[in-house]
């Protein structure tokens, strides 16, 4: 058995999956930054010197760490509406999901990068009398946000792959326009093979930029 | 020093980490513009003591008394807590300089010195800046203002943690071994600035191993041995005619190849 590999309906569909591809970049970027800050506030409640917040936030990381993310996806699209009323589109529901859930990620990133900093720089910061949260934001982060940038990186790269499961919520990223285009034109085998080419474009291009970033400020922290 | 009420006032202090009882109660009172030395063998408590005046070590029995007014509430378990605020009044008036001088690696020199006053004491940049210029000229590092710590050797970067605990203008200045850390040929410098200090009339408490210098910069040398101050007196009872045995052996250790 042989099969012929025949692109022309994917030439001719192109546009479909570039505007699937957008789509994909918006709930990406949108999530991803949304999720940095509920990482960072995360992180700090995590760490906070009060039990009320630290018990909070360490039950908030770890349940949305050991449970799958469609499922997340599911509760915020399907099972808000039941249990609230409020209803969410497709595209609020998957970025709450996974800003949510990369939240939770961020955060043990934000925490491994702030505890990976010297006692004695703590110690020095609090031996002029600073507050802890002086303390963070002029000792801790700034040092600690340097070491935070790979794995950062390794996470949102993750993330954006996880849009895909959005499809599930008919919204129309890349995986979703291309399921609909499969169903049009039966050609499944290319249309899915160029998804995971424009991907891998997409996150390889984004991993060499960041390489570089990360050159110029190893770069910068040896001045 | 007994005629006015002390700088600093110790008493009963016990600290314990886990099963590990460190300090087993010690009492000291501290006139101002005393220098003080504290002696030791590794594991005394000599660190541990100096770290809870501060509270970077917080005391598990006890009292500290800051110009009459004690820091901290005791609890029913005897432990003392502070609120945040009173530790960082607390801490703006006794100053610290650690073994491995900490200074910030993200911030050039002059911005280390500056750091505390702007922050802390909510101090505008430029009255900071003037005044941090003025600090680093007296640990003679004026010139350094613009680097960054990395780029300076250790005894260039402990006058600068020096001129950090200046900059904060605190009442007394706790010296947490120094020189421990540096190159035997670094550990002048530094000794210089501190001994010029000690002609300006601070209160100071310095742990170290450098017997030599405590003779000359200490006005009152404590031996701590096991948690307690095994011996106390001026330089010369201390370290020329001891009365304690265990003081003595500590010496002899210490003198064994002078020639």
């Amino acid at each position: 058995m042989q099969y012929v590999w025949d692109f022309r309906p994917v030439w001719l569909n192109f546009g479909v999956l570039l505007e699937g591809l957008v789509n994909t970049l918006k709930l990406s970027g949108f999530s991803i930054g949304l999720g940095l800050v509920i990482g960072l506030v995360l992180a700090m409640g995590r760490l906070a010197p009060t039990r009320f917040l630290s018990i909070p936030a360490t039950a908030i990381i770890e349940f949305y760490r050991n449970t799958p993310p469609l499922v997340h996806f599911f509760w915020y699209f399907y099972g808000l509406p039941i249990l609230t009323g409020i209803s969410l589109t497709p595209f609020a529901a998957a970025a709450a999901a996974l800003s949510v859930q990369s939240g939770a990620f961020f955060a043990e990133v934000f925490r491994g990068g702030i505890v990976s900093v010297e006692r004695g720089q703590w110690e020095a910061g609090r031996a002029i009398g600073m507050g802890h949260a002086q303390l963070m934001r002029r000792i801790i982060l700034p040092q600690a946000f340097r070491r935070m940038i790979p794995p950062l990186m390794e996470r949102s790269f993750e993330l954006v792959k996880t849009t895909s499961l959005a499809a599930t919520l008919t919204y129309g990223e890349l995986v979703y326009q291309a399921m609909v285009l499969a169903t049009q034109t039966y050609r499944p085998m290319e249309i899915y093979s160029t998804v995971a080419a424009l991907f891998f474009t997409v996150l390889f291009l984004a991993s060499l930029g960041m390489r570089a970033v990360e050159h110029r400020l190893a770069r910068r922290a040896a001045r | 020093m007994a005629d006015a009420t002390p700088v600093l006032a110790v008493e009963g202090l016990r600290k314990s980490f886990g099963p590990n009882e460190v300090l087993k109660g010690i009492d000291l009172k501290v006139g101002a513009g005393e220098r003080i030395a504290i002696l030791g063998s590794s594991g005394s408590g000599k660190s541990t003591f100096l770290r809870c005046i501060n509270f970077m070590e917080t005391p598990s029995a006890g009292r500290i008394e800051l110009d009459g007014a004690p820091i901290g509430t005791q609890g029913r378990d005897g432990v003392l807590t502070a609120k945040s605020g009173e530790l960082r009044r607390l801490r703006t008036r006794v100053g610290m300089i650690f073994q491995q001088f900490n200074l910030f690696p993200h911030m050039t020199v002059l911005e280390n010195v500056m750091e505390g006053p702007v922050t802390v004491k909510g101090m505008k940049r430029e009255e900071a800046r003037a005044k941090a210029q003025d600090y680093l000229k007296r640990v003679g590092l004026a010139e350094k203002a613009d680097q960054y710590p990395q780029r300076l050797s250790g005894g260039q970067q402990q006058r600068v943690a020096i001129a950090r605990a200046l900059a904060m203008e605190p009442e007394i200045l706790l010296f947490d071994e120094p020189t421990s850390s540096l190159d035997p040929e670094l550990v002048g410098e530094v000794l210089d600035v501190i001994l010029g200090l000690s002609q300006e009339g601070r209160t100071m408490l310095l742990v170290t191993h450098e017997l030599g210098f405590a003779y000359h910069f200490a006005t009152r040398v404590l031996f701590l041995h096991e948690g307690r101050i095994h011996e106390q007196g001026t330089p010369d009872e201390v370290l020329k005619n001891p009365r304690e045995e265990r003081t003595q052996a500590f010496l002899r250790r210490f003198s064994a190849f002078h020639f």
